[in-house]
């Protein structure tokens, strides 16, 4: 398959799953950048709201298909939680991670794991605690690297 | 040779917008980072607000009007809040967006005491400043005295040979003091023309930031740097503005390229 091919398979791919997608909540997604400084990273502060179990949270590469992996770490008093999406360039998040700190506010970092710049996706909500209600969820931008 | 490029490019675009799509930031209800929204809705018992890349005073305003209680705000600050509240009461969506150590309070109706039900307050007062960002986990609610020593530490720190200082100064000042302080607003666009590219990009990332709409032009300006990194923060915090997007399309650098396609998806 000549690679003009493979784009055109990939890109199929990729819209075939969209249609699979259909109507899946997006209500906690962010999109954001991280510049080609080996030691960028975009730091949120995600408060979850009292009844909060736990915090989980989501990371996917979007672009570009090659370069350094995408992480994201969450933190909260004494407890930290790291996930990587180890698959650059499919349309897949990284393994879901729960960060168990009840409410109040979590730190949440999206790095890299070398040179080069990269567009990433980020899911993330607040939880009871056996996740089978969201929770009040905000965040805001610290550090936008 | 742009025929070419296009139909080399095209597929890519459409995979591109293709992952943003999955990625859950396509789908009805757009997920855009630097595109400002409020929403507040009631469904049963429950209200909801959602919230993104907005300033609390902003939110403030339009959480009295469209919940029909008034909201009295002592200060803000500058940091734009992406928040998703649900609570059966505005003083629950307050401290949702507020966190919980934020320091209210509240004015009920007279008949609260026999309705039964969890009531919305007529009047919210804000008493502490609003999320500051650079006051750490446990104290980010609470009025801060030392913001003035922060802000003058910061603008000392780009006098600073190191260039990461530097660039950590500007992350900093970009969530410190009024919106419109005027010192901190000349650092920042002085910082557009540092020799560190980094440095650039974060003077960029804190004027969108601080001023919202209103750095547009220092936006349409770093697209045109010379360093990739200064670029890519510039459409990363385009919004909408098509213009600078359509720009970005035909830039050197493949992820500007990637980045704008992306956002062009979103917005149009």
């Amino acid at each position: 398959m000549n690679s003009k091919s493979r784009c055109k398979a990939l890109a199929i791919a990729v819209f075939m799953t969209m249609a699979g997608q259909t109507g899946v909540a997006t209500a906690h997604s962010l999109n954001g950048t991280l510049g080609k400084a080996v030691g960028a990273t975009d730091l949120y502060q995600v408060t979850c709201s009292d009844g909060s179990g736990r915090l989980t949270v989501e990371v996917m590469d979007v672009a570009p298909a090659a370069g350094p992996l995408v992480s994201v770490q969450v933190l909260k008093g004494s407890m930290a939680n790291n996930s990587t999406d180890r698959k650059d360039g499919d349309a897949n998040y990284s393994p879901t991670i729960h960060t168990y700190g009840g409410d109040g506010p979590y730190y949440m970092l999206v790095n890299k794991s070398g040179p080069g710049s990269e567009i990433y996706a980020v899911e993330f909500h607040c939880e009871t605690t056996n996740g089978d209600e969201h929770t009040g969820t905000s965040s805001f931008l610290l550090q936008d690297q | 040779m742009q025929s070419l490029l296009g139909a080399i490019y095209r597929p890519y675009l459409w995979i591109v917008a293709g992952l943003l799509v999955t990625s859950g930031l396509y789908a009805g209800e757009a997920v855009e980072r630097n595109a400002p929204f409020m929403r507040l809705s009631k469904a049963g018992a429950e209200w909801r607000l959602e919230v993104r890349q907005a300033v609390p005073d902003a939110v403030f305003d339009y959480l009295g009007r469209s919940g029909g209680v008034r909201i009295h705000a002592a200060k803000t600050s500058a940091a734009l809040l992406t928040a998703t509240c649900e609570g059966a009461t505005l003083r629950r969506i307050v401290e949702c967006l507020l966190g919980p150590s934020a320091n209210l309070a509240f004015r009920y109706p007279p008949e609260r005491s026999t309705a039964g039900t969890q009531p919305s307050p007529t009047e919210i007062w804000v008493l502490a400043a609003g999320p500051s960002a650079a006051d750490g986990l446990d104290t980010q609610h609470a009025p801060d005295a030392g913001e003035p020593d922060k802000v003058l530490r910061f603008l000392e720190m780009l006098g600073a040979s190191d260039a990461t200082q530097r660039a950590s100064a500007l992350s900093g000042l970009a969530l410190l003091g009024d919106p419109g302080n005027s010192r901190i607003h000349q650092a920042l666009t002085g910082a557009l023309s540092d020799a560190d590219a980094n440095v650039r990009a974060q003077a960029v990332s804190a004027l969108a930031r601080r001023d919202g709409a209103q750095a547009a032009e220092f936006l349409r300006a770093a697209l045109y740097d010379n360093d990739a990194t200064v670029r890519l923060m510039a459409v990363d915090h385009a919004g909408s503005d098509s213009a600078l997007l359509q720009a970005a399309l035909a830039d050197s650098d493949e992820t500007v390229r990637a980045l704008a396609a992306l956002k062009l998806a979103v917005t149009h």
